[in-house]
């Protein structure tokens, strides 16, 4: 089995190489911008996991958040079935692929996965709500590493084998992020203004970012706030204000419900909601 | 036509739906407007990356989809002890509310719901504002919400007038023998063609 976390950190030095010798390459201007942009990584990137608004709403009533096997172990106590079972019955086709991967890696069935995000909504193109953990979150996390793209993708690209040979040679120990981020987008930082830089570290199209697996427990605690599009936001409070000329279906009150616990976390100054 | 569903999420009831060999994201209530078209690798992405729940089921029509996800949500929501409520608190829904969302919920109110008629509506939500703590927080906003009461009672009342008026001009009828209600009647339902002496003579 693999360590995961022992390669990142056993590439440290390779990153941190890597790092120097594009800063050395560069004209005067352009070097002082790469480690500008590095600096900022540094600083401003966070973590961020895009959830439904279901599962904030769990982790704001002390439930923390689960990833796919934590979810599986709960519904096997529940309802007395076999974890793997429900797995199985949960990713079909995809059950070889998750597994292939999981189980290559020491503590790979507790591994979550969340993306570098300095601002913006982040991997949102199925959850609508970026919960950015703060800074004390990954400053005390004993197990966490980054590398540019989708860890399944790379492991499966050139076949439907698992293959981690790129990703052991790309993966970065959390602590280098900002080195690995600006030797890979040093194309494109010159070009951009700083006020999009964080498009550069999550793409408008989701085609570049960069993903981090960590093992932790993220709690209410954890969260430095949530980010939801403007649009977002404005449609559930539409949907909220027809709740009073009409009758909503299921799914309208749920989101409503959910919406509404959000809220008032917000008010109680539990958590941040920052629309963009 | 059948419809596959390929991946959904049942916790909120969005799904990737295969139908007419498009694959699209489709968020309640599920209108045309509300999908997004997907590439084929985004099953995958979903249930991999995304928390959905791999299908592959095929249903005859949309309202079968749409049963299949209200269920399945209603099912997972309960499971996990918090079961969707029967109704939703409408105090509580303005409790938690930004005074900038308070104060374009009463522009409609004014500028839609009234000009529509649409006055339970805009009762309800009245009312509701009147009795939850937003008088505490934005003391100014009631006295805009009292005037939009008052509004739609002025509205309602005149039309109540209206048609004890209308009531009224008719009241001669009542008074007429059965045979010439009978005629009265068909003036009330066909219109009032001529003067009120006209219906009496048409009465008699």
């Amino acid at each position: 089995m693999l360590d995961l976390f022992a390669i990142a950190t056993n590439n440290a030095d390779y990153i941190n190489k890597t790092f120097n010798e594009t800063i050395a390459s560069l004209s005067e201007p352009k070097a002082i911008e790469a480690k500008h942009f590095a600096q900022w990584v540094e600083s401003k990137a966070l973590i961020s996991i895009n959830l439904r608004l279901f599962v904030i709403t769990e982790i704001l009533n002390g439930i923390p958040y689960k990833n796919i096997h934590e979810w599986a172990q709960e519904q096997a106590v529940l309802s007395g079935r076999n974890k793997d079972e429900i797995l199985r019955e949960r990713l079909k086709g995809f059950y070889d692929k998750r597994m292939a991967f999981d189980q290559a890696f020491q503590k790979g069935e507790c591994f979550r996965y969340g993306a570098l995000n300095a601002g913006g909504f982040g991997l949102s193109n199925y959850g609508l709500y970026c919960t950015v953990l703060t800074h004390n979150f990954h400053d005390t996390l004993n197990h966490s590493a980054c590398f540019s793209g989708d860890s399944l993708e790379i492991c499966f690209s050139k076949s439907s084998t698992f293959d981690p040979t790129v990703l052991i040679k790309s993966i970065s120990p959390f602590s280098h992020r900002h080195w690995l981020a600006t030797s890979q987008l040093i194309a494109d930082i010159d070009a951009a203004q700083q006020n999009d830089w964080s498009q550069l570290l999550i793409s408008t199209d989701f085609k570049q970012y960069f993903e981090i697996i960590f093992i932790g427990e993220v709690t209410v605690n954890d969260l430095k706030c949530v980010r939801v599009s403007t649009e977002e936001y404005q449609q559930k409070w539409e949907l909220a204000f027809s709740n009073f000329g009409k009758s909503l279906t299921e799914p309208e009150r749920a989101e409503v419900q959910d919406f509404v616990q959000l809220l008032r976390a917000v008010k109680d100054g539990k958590i941040q909601l920052e629309t963009i | 036509m059948s419809i596959t569903l390929e991946a959904f999420s049942p916790t909120d009831a969005v799904a990737i739906i295969r139908s007419k060999q498009s694959l699209r994201l489709c968020r309640p209530p599920y209108k045309q407007f509300n999908t997004i078209k997907l590439p084929e690798s985004a099953i995958e992405d979903a249930v991999l990356n995304h928390d959905f729940h791999a299908s592959g089921a095929s249903f005859e029509n949309w309202a079968a989809v749409i049963h299949f996800l209200n269920q399945q949500l209603i099912a997972y929501r309960e499971s996990s002890g918090r079961p969707v409520p029967e109704t939703l608190n409408m105090i509580e829904i303005l409790d938690v509310a930004p005074l900038t969302v308070l104060q374009n919920f009463l522009k409609k109110v004014e500028n839609e719901l009234i000009p529509q008629r649409q006055f339970a509506h805009a009762k309800n939500f009245l009312i509701a504002l009147l009795k939850s703590n937003v008088k505490q927080e934005y003391p100014e906003l009631i006295t805009t919400a009292a005037n939009l009461l008052e509004q739609i009672n002025q509205v309602e009342y005149s039309k109540n007038i209206s048609a004890t008026v209308l009531e009224n001009k008719y009241s001669p009828f009542k008074n007429l023998p059965e045979k010439a209600n009978r005629k009265a009647d068909y003036v009330r339902k066909h219109g009032f063609f001529g003067s009120l002496e006209h219906a009496h003579a048409l009465a008699s």
